[in-house]
C-alpha cells in the first residue's frame, strides 16, 4: 500500500505545549517512568477529572535517575490545573519541587 | 528576583534528618515552628539555628494563654485550635494577638458572626493543609464554605503545611495552583502565601 503523508495541522489549531521541569526531592525509589506517568494522571483526575485528565496529555519527556528530575510535556491550558494536582501526587512521590516551567523544550534543558 | 514564601511547621519536622537542606530548596524565607502548650514549659522550646525561624505556639486552652503570657518572647505567632462552634468564638473574640487555627470540625462551625468579629479585632484565620490529606472530605467541603464566607467579609487568612515528615511540605507554586481550587485568584493567594505574618 502506498504511504501518505498526513497533512500538517495549522499552527492557530495545534495544542500550545508547556514544559515543567520538576525534582523528586525525597523520593527513595528508583525512577520507573511508567510508575510516574499513573501517578501523575491519577492525581490530576482526582482533583479535574477524567476529561481533563485525557485533555492535559501529560507526557514525561525526560528522566534524571542520579538528580530524580524530570521534563513533563503539558498541554497549556490544563497547567495550572497540573500543577495544582501535586499536592495529591505528593502522597505517592514524596516531596515535589517545580524548577522551570517554559515553553520549548530547549528553554528547559 | 525569586518569591520568597512564608509557612508553619510542626517542630517534629526536625527529628527527621537533613530537613533544613529540605526546607533551603523550597524559597521558603520565614518558617514558623509550631509547639503544642500543654503546660506552662512548653513555651521555651530550641530551635535550629537558622535565621529564617521563628517560634508559634498552639494553645487548646486560652486560660494557659493568660498565665504564660509574661514570659512569651516577641516575634512569636500565637494561634488558638479551634474545630468548634465554641472554640471559635473565644479565639475570634478575644483581644489578645492570638489567631485562629484550624477551625475546620466535625460540622461547620464558622459563620458570618464570627467573621464580622474576627475583621473587627483583626484576627487571621490557619487553614491547615493537612486536613485536606486526612480527613479529605469534611475538610475540602467545609473550607470552600469557609473561605468563601472569609474572603466575603475581609478576613486575613493563611494556609499552613503543618508538616511533620519532609514529604508533607508543600512547593509554594503547587500550593499557590492548588488554592485556585478554592475560588482565589492566583494574585491574592501569591499575598497570602508571601505576606509575613
Amino acid at each position: 500500500m502506498k504511504k501518505t503523508k498526513l497533512a500538517v495541522i495549522r499552527p492557530n489549531l495545534r495544542h500550545k505545549k508547556r514544559y515543567v521541569q520538576l525534582q523528586l526531592l525525597t523520593y527513595n525509589q528508583s525512577i520507573d517512568q511508567k510508575i510516574i506517568h499513573t501517578t501523575l494522571c491519577r492525581a490530576l483526575q482526582k482533583q479535574s477529572g477524567i476529561f481533563a485528565q485525557i485533555e492535559s496529555n501529560i507526557t514525561i519527556l525526560e528522566t534524571n535517575p542520579k538528580t530524580k528530575e524530570l521534563i513533563i510535556r503539558i498541554n497549556k491550558e490544563y497547567l495550572d490545573e497540573f500543577i495544582g494536582s501535586l499536592f495529591f501526587a505528593q502522597s505517592d512521590l514524596g516531596l515535589i519541587k517545580i524548577k522551570d516551567i517554559k515553553s520549548t523544550i530547549k528553554k528547559v534543558k | 528576583m525569586k518569591d520568597k514564601y512564608t509557612d508553619v511547621v510542626s517542630i517534629d519536622l526536625f527529628k527527621t534528618s537533613g530537613v533544613p537542606e529540605i526546607l533551603a530548596q523550597l524559597d521558603l524565607e520565614t518558617i514558623y515552628v509550631l509547639k503544642n502548650v500543654k503546660k506552662k514549659e512548653d513555651v521555651d522550646f530550641p530551635l535550629p539555628s537558622r535565621k529564617q525561624f521563628k517560634k508559634a505556639l498552639l494553645f487548646s486552652d486560652l486560660a494557659l494563654l493568660n498565665t504564660c503570657k509574661s514570659i512569651i518572647p516577641k516575634n512569636t505567632l500565637i494561634l488558638g485550635q479551634g474545630g468548634s462552634l465554641q472554640s471559635n468564638i473565644n479565639i475570634l473574640s478575644n483581644k489578645s494577638p492570638i489567631h485562629l487555627f484550624d477551625p475546620i470540625g466535625q460540622e461547620t462551625c464558622i459563620d458570618e458572626g464570627q467573621c464580622r468579629i474576627a475583621h473587627q479585632n483583626k484576627k487571621i484565620v490557619f487553614f491547615n493543609l493537612d486536613q485536606i490529606r486526612n480527613n479529605q472530605y469534611k475538610a475540602i467541603k467545609q473550607m470552600s464554605f469557609a473561605i468563601g464566607l472569609l474572603k466575603k467579609h475581609n478576613v486575613e487568612m493563611r494556609f499552613m503545611t503543618l508538616a511533620k515528615r519532609p514529604e508533607d511540605l508543600v512547593d509554594p507554586i503547587i500550593l499557590q495552583n492548588f488554592l485556585k481550587n478554592f475560588n482565589l485568584e492566583k494574585s491574592f493567594t501569591k499575598r497570602i502565601l508571601q505576606e509575613k505574618i
